[in-house]
């Protein structure tokens, strides 16, 4: 691969921690880099925290009464910690939330239209015009049901249209919050190649959050496993697919005598470099 | 009889140019602006503002007072809607209550309630016209009738089609997936309370020029809120079937029945309706929890 | 010793005296803000020009008039409150405001026997013979004798033809109760009645209530309620080419609106002279009151009078003034009204409205371009 120390980083987290409620920490120390034309995955289980770092990077923490109390996030070098969550979609950062993707009461046409993309090459960075019949291009299921709502699409197709909307904003990066939720494995394989299509033809970056880690890793450049709010191992895919622990209790391959529930394991220490 | 469908057919644009106003702002915030009556009101004494300032200028009365209706509509959002997001909704609904009165008030103080009639000011006149089958409806019925039919019209397009509306129909669903699409929600709700307050200026603009002008006319607000909830909250579409079936009932009780029951019958079309279809004839079922 | 003994007790006695009551001290309570105020508020503001002028002249038998004004806003519960402020240290309550607030009044003015004056609400029954002690109304309009004389007014402009007359009442009780008697006084005259059309108040379109009275064959039409219910149904009738003619009672706006609506068929009667007649006493009224007031000089004649009465009975009443005294000087009281009514005010034990009663017609004549008088004053005897 390129020397990556050359480039910023699309997307760059630094020890950022959040508190629900002002008393119970969701994630702490977490940091991690997503360079542009890569795909970074974060692993973890239920509860692990994923979702509550997705939130903290596209703006929609106070939902939950949780608070950013420490860290920053930098996107294409430019902090922007706390900014409001349409205004980053402005500037290029687009999450693909978990629920709630598309607009059941409008059609497939119309939730491609509802939408600002970002209207500026910010930071010079090159973002892609994406226009309506390349996004058919790359979503060929979508084109026959234009006039469709979307609340009557299966779980596949809604998974697209956030997709192919998503992509219409003009994205630099692309967070991704369990895309494999709720599908088949031959879904879940198509558009994980789609994604992958997506970081080689358009360059983008992309943060996908995964429970399913063998999806993930099987396009994935770069990953972060976390835990209990913590980030405990990371590196290069090859790493992650030998490593014993992520192997057994991410991939559900190998044996050990007996279960062990994964805190029995010994934490490792989190790595801050590329290996 | 002519008469009765002529009749039937203005009150229910009266109606349902109110009705709009409740619509959209629910559709958009699920907010029930109860101080829609007044804002229309308050788009009377838009018009005998401008029109004592500058009498005997129609076109610009009847557009600043427009133009200042929605401006009020749009800071009405700004100031009181927007600091209440994330509190429930019948907290919302009680500050548009108490906006209703503050508004009323403000006009009493201003104005008192004298009646007035902006239509000398204006230069303009409101004679009969007859129409074919014998039935009579004054100049300014017309102009109801045909402001309702332009408003829906403009309203049908921009929200089906223009970029702006979608996006309205949008945040209307779902806020927080709109904004994760670049879409400034709170400008978006803003301008649908510009909406309701155009419309509501529409209503009051044509019936302080068709009968009269004094700071009670909020009452027709609140049987337009009848129609809107028979029609079904959250449906532009059902504001106007909603309308004519109350306006038919309303003119028909006068004609043939108790004329008390005229001042009634949107609460018995309501009462009835809620009976037999909760959601109203062109409502989502699934509001019915929101209300 | 003695001295200082002597000068304590004087300060004593001083600081313990009774203030003096140096002024007429009188309470009224009136609609000056809320719904029905642009009928009420003018009179309030007639009063308060009229006794400033009054105290500024030195008086009335040497002593100023002292007016408490409290506004009920026409609600009961205010008016409740007021009544028993306005009725403490007062020699008179005056009420200018709607039916709602009269109980509370009365019961305190029966309570109390302070006298009760009726400035510009409709007169209670307790005015008219045989009058109450303590209530007194000099409201220019009064159930039943209004009917009473539109009536034979329809009946003399209709050569005393049996005309179909109909009736456009609003859905408030003062309105219902005056035109069914007034269909029953018609019948009694010999008109021929169509049974009342009653028209709520904030309906959006006439239309429907006038075409009941077109169908039916009105050639007359009376109404008796609030102006936008009276002239809304006019404007519907003419709108639907009814070529009847209408009378309605007129209120405070009869000239400014006669003068808009340009009908000659719509005729408005009442008891107070309009302005553009133009008497010496609307020129005095009319300079008086310019920028003192926020409705206008010709909103003003109810209360003028009103406060004319006033004057008089306190200058009857004499000084010093008490509340038993003043009672049975109004039970005297004669003003003459200098033309803002047709004739003069009398009032005796027994009658407390007046002795007789005088109603005008006005209406628009297009060839002179200008109100005017249908006939002089009719004259009734309250019996």
């Amino acid at each position: 691969m390129t020397s990556f120390f050359e480039l910023t980083p699309s997307l760059e987290l630094e020890n950022l921690e959040v508190v629900y409620h002002h008393v119970a920490t969701a994630i702490q120390g977490v940091s991690l880099r997503v360079m542009p034309g890569s795909i970074v995955t974060l692993l973890g289980t239920n509860g692990a925290g994923k979702t509550t770092t997705l939130r903290a990077i596209s703006g929609f923490l106070g939902a939950d009464n949780a608070q950013i109390v420490g860290g920053r996030v930098l996107f294409l070098g430019q902090p922007v910690t706390g900014r409001r969550p349409h205004e980053l979609v402005r500037r290029g950062l687009v999450l693909v939330p978990e629920r709630d993707k598309v607009f059941e009461t409008l059609t497939v046409q119309e939730n491609l239209r509802a939408l600002v993309p970002g209207w500026r090459a910010w930071r010079g960075a090159d973002r892609p015009r994406i226009r309506l019949d390349q996004v058919f291009e790359y979503f060929p299921l979508l084109a026959d049901r234009r006039r469709q709502l979307a609340g009557y699409l299966s779980g596949g197709e809604r998974q697209m249209l956030a997709l192919a909307t998503a992509l219409l904003c003009r994205p630099a990066v692309l967070l991704v919050d369990e895309l494999s939720l709720g599908l088949a494995p031959a879904v879940i394989e198509r558009l994980m190649i789609l994604v992958a299509r997506l970081r080689d033809e358009l360059g983008l970056a992309v943060l996908l959050v995964e429970q399913n880690a063998g999806a993930a890793l099987a396009v994935a450049d770069y990953g972060y496993v976390m835990e209990h709010g913590r980030i405990v191992y990371d590196g290069p895919r090859d790493r992650l697919l030998a490593h014993a622990d992520v192997r057994e209790f991410y991939l559900g391959v190998g044996h050990r005598a007996g279960r062990k529930s994964y805190t029995d394991v010994k934490q490792y220490r989190r790595r801050r470099r590329w290996f | 009889m002519t008469q009765v469908l002529a009749t039937t057919v203005v009150v229910a644009s009266l109606y349902a140019l109110l009705a709009a106003g409740y619509v959209l702002v629910y559709r958009a915030t699920r907010v029930l602006n109860l101080a829609q009556g007044d804002m229309m009101t308050l788009g009377g004494y838009f018009l005998f503002l401008v029109a004592t300032a500058a009498p005997g200028e129609p076109a610009r009365a009847i557009a600043g007072a427009a133009a200042l209706s929605a401006l009020a509509g749009f800071l009405i959002y700004r100031l009181l809607m927007r600091p209440m997001a994330g509190h429930p909704i019948f907290a919302a609904v009680l500050v548009t209550v108490t906006l209703g009165i503050l508004l009323r008030a403000a006009i009493v103080l201003v104005y008192t309630d004298r009646i007035r009639h902006p239509l000398g000011l204006l230069g303009l006149a409101n004679p009969a016209r007859p129409l074919i089958g014998g039935a009579v409806v004054s100049t300014f019925d017309l102009f109801t009738v045909g402001a309702a039919a332009a408003l829906f019209a403009a309203l049908f397009l921009f929200l089906r089609f223009s970029p702006l509306g979608i996006q309205m129909r949008a945040a209307g669903e779902k806020p927080l997936l709109a904004s994760q699409r670049g879409i400034n929600f709170h400008l978006v709700f803003a301008l649908s309370w510009a909406l309701a307050g155009f419309a509501g200026a529409l209503a009051g603009i044509l019936y302080a020029n068709n009968v009269r002008l004094d700071p009670s006319l909020g009452v027709l607000g609140l049987k337009a809120f009848a129609v809107a909830l028979v029609g079904g909250l959250d449906s532009l579409g059902g504001v106007v079937p909603g309308a004519l079936i109350v306006a038919l009932v309303e003119v028909l009780s006068v004609r043939y029945g108790d004329p008390l029951l005229a001042d009634v019958s949107p609460f018995l079309c309501l009462l009835a309706m809620l009976l037999v279809r909760p959601w109203g004839l062109y409502g989502t079922k699934e509001e019915l929890e929101r209300v | 010793m003695a001295r200082l003994t002597r000068l304590v007790a004087l300060l004593t006695v001083v600081a313990l005296a009774p203030p003096a009551a140096a002024q007429y001290r009188i309470g009224m309570s009136a609609a000056i803000t809320g719904p029905a105020s642009s009928t009420y508020a003018p009179t309030y503001e007639a009063y308060k020009v009229y006794f400033q002028r009054v105290n500024d002249a030195g008086g009335i038998n040497g002593q100023k008039v002292e007016i408490a004004y409290e506004d009920d806003r026409g609600e009961p519960q205010r008016a409740a409150a007021n009544a028993k402020k306005l009725g403490e240290g007062t020699i008179l309550m005056v009420n200018a405001s709607t039916s709602a607030t009269y109980k509370p009044f009365m019961t305190e003015s029966e309570s109390e026997k302070i006298p009760l004056l009726f400035g510009g609400g409709v007169c209670p029954r307790e005015a008219f013979p045989p009058a109450s002690p303590l209530i007194f109304c000099s409201t220019s309009f009064g159930s039943k004798w209004d009917s009473r004389f539109a009536l034979g007014f329809i009946k003399e402009q209709s050569g005393g033809k049996k005309v179909k007359v109909g009736f456009a009442a609003q859905d408030i009780p003062l309105s219902r109760i005056e035109l069914e008697f007034a269909e029953q006084l018609a019948k009694e005259m010999g008109l021929d009645p169509i049974p009342v059309v009653v028209v709520p108040g904030n309906t959006p379109d006439f239309t429907p209530f006038a075409q009941k009275l077109k169908d039916a064959g009105a050639e007359w039409v009376l109404s008796w309620a609030l102006w936008h219910v009276e002239v809304g149904v006019f404007e519907a009738l003419q709108r639907i080419g009814w070529p009847g003619r209408y009378l309605l009672y007129g209120h405070q706006q009869t000239q400014d609106e006669l003068a808009r609506l340009k009908a000659p068929s719509l005729h408005a009667f009442g008891g107070n002279t309009l302005f553009m007649e133009n008497l010496p006493i609307h020129t005095e009224i009319t300079g008086l009151v310019k920028g003192q007031t926020t409705h206008p000089p010709h909103y003003m004649a109810e209360g003028w009078v009103s406060a004319m009465v006033l004057e008089a009975a306190l200058k009857k009443c004499g000084w010093p003034c008490s509340r038993d005294k003043l009672a049975a000087a109004m039970a005297g009281v004669s003003i003459d009204t200098r033309g803002l009514r047709g004739g003069s005010i009398e009032w005796s034990a027994d009658n407390h409205y007046r002795k007789n009663t005088y109603y005008k017609v006005y209406r628009w004549d297009p060839a002179r371009s200008s109100i005017v008088s249908v006939g002089g004053w009719t004259r009734l005897e309250i019996k």
